[in-house]
């Protein structure tokens, strides 16, 4: 059982910043590793083939990106977590579909809170079946009692991962706006029988922040590119 | 264009002054092949000057040799450290740092950071110099140690090796640090003008003579400005009454750096470098003359040039210097304006009798010169960009030099250290009535032979002062500069065929096709044929400046009008806003017209009508009118620029840049559009199986832009959501309408139909929130405060459909981390930059300076020294650094914060207002102290510091700290250490690090820009995924897939 402030442990703390740290490669490895070992459920066989694909798509995020520039400097471009993305299911959702998302969110380098009411069971055997797998615990918790206004108001928490109806959309992005501080993401797939969003080439972005990180690289020695440019005999 | 061979015709320099002094800023950025065409004329030697230089040469180099001590001190070091290798670069690096670390913790860190990487070992014995050997023992002893800590992790290291890491830190340190020091003492010739001439004592017995530099960094505050000119002072007042009588050569003379005597020389600030830093140099060259010591001006950047040029003529004219001779300054051949500004040195010469003393040197600025014009987007480099370039041009300019009529009024000194260039002088020369110059430490050799040889002067430039202050500034120079060190490693370098460094340039180069480097492309075209890097003038350059400074005047007292723009068509509504000059409210510039609700709905239903139009329009011709439009900005530029200033407050330079993003947002979205949208996408899924995607705009944007960047950031959001499909409604910032409206025409001209943009100007709630509760609007783009994202946010959700995406970026609470190994000039001069440009009203802005507390009281000092430079003002003026903040309500808010911190902060420094302050909103620059980072409530979006210190144990809490803000926009980094810049980027919650920089001025599709938590949603403008936001993707259902659709995997 976890409760609120669990949220704040799990950004705060060292585990967070070391998933992140590990790359989408190494993250998607693992997970993969872990598909064969997700507690039943109807659709295994679809879960599967929808999280191997969210594992192909997550390990393709890794590169880093050399952006053009003047000399003498260097800008990369790469993505990371957001931080702690809380899972939100319904009456609606499936265990594809909260499952993939568990996946897609964690292979972003995220911390995840999970929660869906009268699930509780099999999300717990979700949680250790990824536990088992190699997840760190404090990365990974399912909630069963926080009412949802005192999830959402954590400061913490950077978005809400949901499966539910679109009317249930629309009310749910009016609590999240509610909130003060971070201006919530929230990620919804309301076309639960296609799952749109899930299967889209856009859906992981949605789930990282982009970094972009400029070195003058003239203040360590790095001006050798551009002699050797200058030297060039042609 | 004057004829570069005219040079060689007596009658040149006896035309006027003013007319020679004409012909010099027009070839600041001449291309590049043409100017060489010019100067490969005048240099074209005959083959019998061809085979004697050869001859002349090789002979010299075979001497050298020969000579079994021809290979010490830092000839030495460079053989066998050459800085095209790692070890080479590392070790510069650690000189550049160490010695002026203060605690052994951030010291041991860089030591590690910078030898547990490199093969010291395969140096050790290469080398008999001492120098070489001491290094190579220090860093090998040290490597090794790392070494063995690295492979504790998951080897089974000893015990002993553990033992060796415990006990070994000081020891390494000290090892380290007397090797640095040796070094130190091969560079630089004495830790003062005494020991200078000791030192020199023996050298000057065999002929040679000095010129003595008190060398350093550029001087940031008056304090430095003082010391450097004692310096001087002494050192002038030392040599001319020093008696070395066993001495051979001519008497040594006195170099000066004119960026060390004034904290602000530099172009804006000419009525104060005319003035005072004028003074100054009288002051010296009057004690000079006294006592018969000869001053020679050093050369810096190029945008320095005319300046400096202007000061020479004023001093070298004034009364108290008629009649001496020994007043000279430097010349860098790599400079395309050399052999113009010799020209009319002569004719100076000439015109008032007096000798003129030129040192003749290649260049030492060469890197940052090609940076910063790739930077501000100029035409072309004031510089050459094949060496063997800058060697033909050294070799005209020595021709126009030895030239009979120039003999009597420029006394030439060659400084080289290349034995070619040292032996076509040696050929050209019909008299010799000149010098040559070498470095401490560098040819001593070659010159030794020379000495014998050339019966002429050989002078050595000797840097004077303490180690700890030199060491780091002349490797700087070396790191930076490296090119120059090429021929002295291959002098020395068996290895090295004679012939490869006998050849003459001027054969080379008549090889090169084109004449040019086209390995190092204009700064046009650093981002490649496909985008054009936004056009730039250099208002630091008289040709540049002069003809754009006259057309934004023409503008300054234009009054503008807007309105909203609904169909192409303006509006007035009769809600008439005087616009007024933030810096002077007695200066009206324009009126707008504000929109009401009534207006907002017909914008909108414009707007939704003309989406099928736009979005049916192919991507190729929507992206077109973007490319126009990013044109048309450039063509406006100064109309764009006089805006800014009337209408935001904007100075010169920020103007120019808010122009330039805005132009590099169109061209960029213009081609990320066409690369995301021309073709469908075939989506491959791992199961082999594929399927087809097409990107669509979404519907009606909403676009809300702020007043800081009221063209970029208005047509950032603008243009992206238009190239991806989308029509626009727009709500600038109210106190930035006319910018606004001035966009949208040429928008308009630029051939982007009128239904497919909409211009609303007006308030938050007339305007704003009826556009964010329309139910017909499919996203919005925001930039702004936090609080009012919240809002949008919150009326975007009220509304009865499925939400959209709101794309927002807010505000930052900024920190720039500094550790004990930055410089601490360069931290203050980029602090003060991101803090106080621009009055701190950028997103970007730096907040708070984390100093480590081992250098914060340098660094406070510093920032004292500095912020008491800043000058506020109109912005309209070139040498305004920091103008008006937006308006009253804005002023009055940052006013009320700077009184309540001074009750409970240090307050440390606050720049003056200028007498006119009170006619706009003005708010001082001020640097408050404060205990802890959590002091910080909300973003102050004006030009207000704070200033923390932090332990170096607790870098890791610091940086908790900073992500505990909830902000995450730009973070700036200090370190000289690459393992510690990399371990904070990596924890830092931010969208943007700047390591060893300003952390301000992100470039599009440079720096994609924007933050995270508090700070924006993402994705980031500028870069690969904006537009991917402003789209939906959906199966595409017209055609099959095609070979040349594009492929995700």
């Amino acid at each position: 059982m976890m409760h609120h402030s669990d949220i704040r442990d799990i950004q705060a703390s060292a585990v967070w910043e070391a998933w992140n740290r590990r790359g989408f490669a190494d993250r998607c490895r693992l997970l993969t590793a872990a598909l064969e070992h997700l507690p039943a459920h109807a659709e295994a066989a679809l879960t599967e083939r929808l999280a191997r694909q969210l594992m192909v798509d997550a390990e393709a995020l890794e590169i880093t990106l050399e952006m053009p520039g003047p000399t003498g400097e260097s800008n990369e471009l790469y993505l990371t977590g957001r931080g702690v993305a809380l899972i939100l299911g319904t009456e609606a959702s499936t265990e594809t579909l909260v499952a993939c998302q568990l996946l897609a969110a964690l292979a972003c380098g995220n911390a995840v809170v999970l929660r869906w009411p009268g699930q509780e069971s099999w999300l717990s055997q979700l949680v250790e079946a990824l536990h088992q797998a190699g997840v760190p615990r404090a990365l990974l918790a399912v909630d069963t009692d926080s009412p949802e206004p005192v999830l959402f108001s954590h400061s913490d928490l950077r978005m809400v991962i949901a499966s539910c109806t679109p009317e249930q959309e629309i009310q749910l992005n009016r609590s999240l706006s509610a909130q003060e501080g971070v201006l919530l993401q929230l990620v919804a797939e309301t076309d639960l029988q296609h799952c749109p969003l899930l299967t889209s080439p856009d859906f992981l972005l949605r789930l990282v922040t982009e970094k972009t990180r400029t070195i003058n690289t003239t203040a360590v020695g790095g001006n050798a590119t551009l002699l050797e440019l200058g030297s060039r005999t042609v | 264009m004057f004829k570069a061979i005219d040079a060689l015709h007596p009658g040149l320099i006896e035309q006027p002054l003013t007319a020679l002094w004409e012909q010099i800023s027009p070839l600041y950025a001449i291309d590049e092949s043409r100017w060489l065409r010019e100067l490969m004329a005048l240099a074209e030697p005959t083959g019998d000057q061809i085979r004697q230089a050869e001859s002349r040469a090789t002979s010299l180099i075979e001497q050298v040799r020969a000579d079994d001590g021809a290979i010490h001190m830092i000839d030495a070091l460079l053989l066998e450290y050459s800085l095209d290798t790692r070890e080479g670069i590392l070790l510069m690096c650690l000189a550049e740092a160490l010695m002026r670390i203060p605690d052994a913790e951030t010291a041991d860190a860089l030591i590690r950071d910078k030898l547990s990487v490199a093969d010291w070992k395969s140096h050790l014995r290469n080398s008999d110099s001492l120098l070489v050997n001491a290094s190579t023992w220090g860093l090998l002893l040290t490597g090794k140690v790392v070494t063995m800590d690295e492979r504790e992790d998951g080897t089974p290291s000893g015990v002993i090796n553990r033992l060796v890491n415990r006990l070994g830190e000081p020891l390494i340190r000290r090892v380290m640090q007397q090797a640095m020091k040796i070094m130190g003492h091969q560079f630089v010739l004495g830790r003062d003008i005494n020991e200078a001439m000791k030192r020199g004592s023996e050298y000057r017995q065999k002929g040679y003579t000095y010129s003595f530099d008190m060398l350093g960094e550029a001087a940031l505050t008056r304090t430095d400005a003082a010391k450097y000119l004692n310096d001087y002072s002494r050192a002038i007042d030392f040599v001319g009454n020093y008696q070395d009588k066993k001495a051979k050569g001519p008497k040594p003379s006195v170099s000066i750096k004119l960026s060390a005597l004034h904290p602000r020389y530099e172009p804006g600030q000419e009525e104060q470098v005319m003035e005072q830093l004028f003074e100054t140099v009288l002051k010296l060259i009057r004690q000079a003359r006294a006592l018969d010591v000869a001053i020679t001006v050093d050369a810096e950047e190029a945008d320095r040039l005319e300046l400096s040029l202007q000061l020479f003529q004023k001093l070298y004219q004034h009364p108290d210097c008629k009649g001496w001779g020994g007043f000279g300054l430097v010349v860098q051949a790599y400079s395309k304006r050399a052999l113009p500004v010799l020209i009319w040195l002569a004719a100076l010469a000439r015109q008032q009798g007096d000798l003129i003393p030129v040192r003749l040197v290649k260049g030492a600025y060469w890197d940052s010169e090609i940076k910063l014009c790739q930077q501000k987007g100029l035409d072309g480099y004031p510089v050459f960009t094949r060496k063997e370039s800058t060697d033909v041009s050294y070799l005209a300019c020595a021709r126009f030099l030895l030239s009979s009529h120039v003999k009597g009024l420029i006394w030439p000194q060659f400084a080289s250290h290349n034995a070619h260039t040292v032996a076509t002088i040696m050929t050209e020369a019909q008299h010799n009535q000149f010098e040559f110059q070498r470095l401490h430490g560098m040819g001593d050799a070659l010159y030794d032979r020379v000495l014998e040889q050339a019966g002429v002067a050989v002078r050595i430039y000797a840097p004077v002062g303490n180690h700890k202050d030199l060491l780091p500034y002349l490797v700087r120079r070396l790191l930076e500069n490296g090119a120059n060190s090429s021929f002295v490693h291959r002098l020395v370098d068996a290895r090295c065929p004679i012939s490869e460094l006998t050849e003459h340039p001027w054969l080379t180069l008549n090889k090169r096709n084109p004449l040019h480097n086209p390995h190092i492309p204009l700064p046009r075209d650093i981002y490649g044929q496909q985008r054009q890097n936004s056009r730039g003038p250099n208002i630091d350059i008289a040709c540049e400046w002069k003809p754009f400074s006259a057309k934004v005047n023409e503008w300054l007292n234009h009054q503008w009008l807007a309105g909203p723009i609904i169909n192409g068509e303006r509006i007035e509504t009769g809600r008439i806003v005087e616009a007024k000059a933030p810096y002077d409210h007695r200066h009206h510039t324009g009126r707008v017209h504000f929109a009401n609700a009534e207006l907002v709905a017909q914008a909108v239903q414009v707007a939704s009508d003309g989406f099928a139009d736009w979005h049916a329009t192919p991507v190729g011709i929507r992206t077109q009118a973007l490319m126009r439009l990013g044109n048309l900005l450039e063509e406006n530029l100064e109309e764009l620029v006089a805006l800014c200033h009337q209408e935001a407050g904007k100075t010169i330079q920020d103007s120019i840049d808010e122009v330039r993003e805005a132009v590099d947002f169109c061209r960029y979205y213009a081609l990320q559009a066409n690369d995301l949208f021309s073709t469908p996408t075939k989506r491959i899924l791992a199961d082999g199986s594929s399927h087809q995607l097409i990107r669509d705009g979404r519907g009606v944007f909403v676009c809300i832009s702020p007043w800081n960047f009221p063209l970029a950031i208005f047509l950032g959001q603008i243009t992206a959501a238009l190239a991806a499909g989308n029509t626009v409604v727009a709500k600038p910032a109210e106190q930035t309408s006319l910018i606004a409206a001035r966009a949208i025409e040429l928008m308009l001209a630029a051939g982007i139909p009128g239904s497919a943009i909409q211009l609303l100007p007006g308030t938050g709630a007339d305007v704003g929130a009826p556009l964010t509760a329309d139910p017909r609007i499919a996203g919005v783009a925001f930039t702004g405060s936090t609080e009012t994202a919240r809002l949008i946010n919150r009326a975007l959700a009220a509304r009865d459909c499925a939400p959209v995406p709101l794309i927002a970026e807010t505000g930052g609470q900024n920190a720039m981390i500094i550790d004990s190994t930055s410089l601490p000039e360069q931290v203050v001069k980029d602090a003060v930059q991101s803090a106080f440009a621009s009055a701190g009203q950028r997103c970007s802005a730096l907040r708070v300076l984390c100093v480590q507390k081992d250098i914060a009281d340098r660094i406070i000092d510093l920032l004292k020294g500095a912020m008491a430079e800043l000058k506020t003002g109109n912005p309209c003026l070139h040498s305004t650094d920091v103008g008006p903040v937006i308006d009253a309500g804005a002023q009055q808010g940052l006013l009320n914060y700077i009184e309540q911190m001074k009750s409970h902060a240090t307050l440390l420094a606050q720049s003056a207002l200028h007498p006119d302050a009170d006619q706009g909103t003005f708010v001082a620059p001020t640097a408050f102290e404060i205990d802890s980072i959590e002091r910080l409530g909300r973003e102050q979006f004006g030009p207000i510091m704070h200033l923390v210190r932090y332990e170096a144990k607790d870098l890791d809490k610091l940086i908790d700290q900073i992500n505990h803000c909830g902000y995450g926009l730009t973070l700036g980094i200090h370190t000289r250490n690459e393992g510690t810049a990399a371990h904070i980027e990596s924890r830092a919650r931010v969208g943007n690090t700047y390591i060893n920089r300003n952390q301000v001025g992100a470039t599009v599709g440079v720096q994609p820009f924007g933050g995270q938590g508090l700070s924006g949603t993402g994705p980031k403008a500028g870069g690969p995924h904006y537009l991917l936001r402003f789209t939906r993707l959906q199966p595409n259902v017209t055609r099959p897939a095609s070979k040349t659709d594009k492929v995700e995997g």
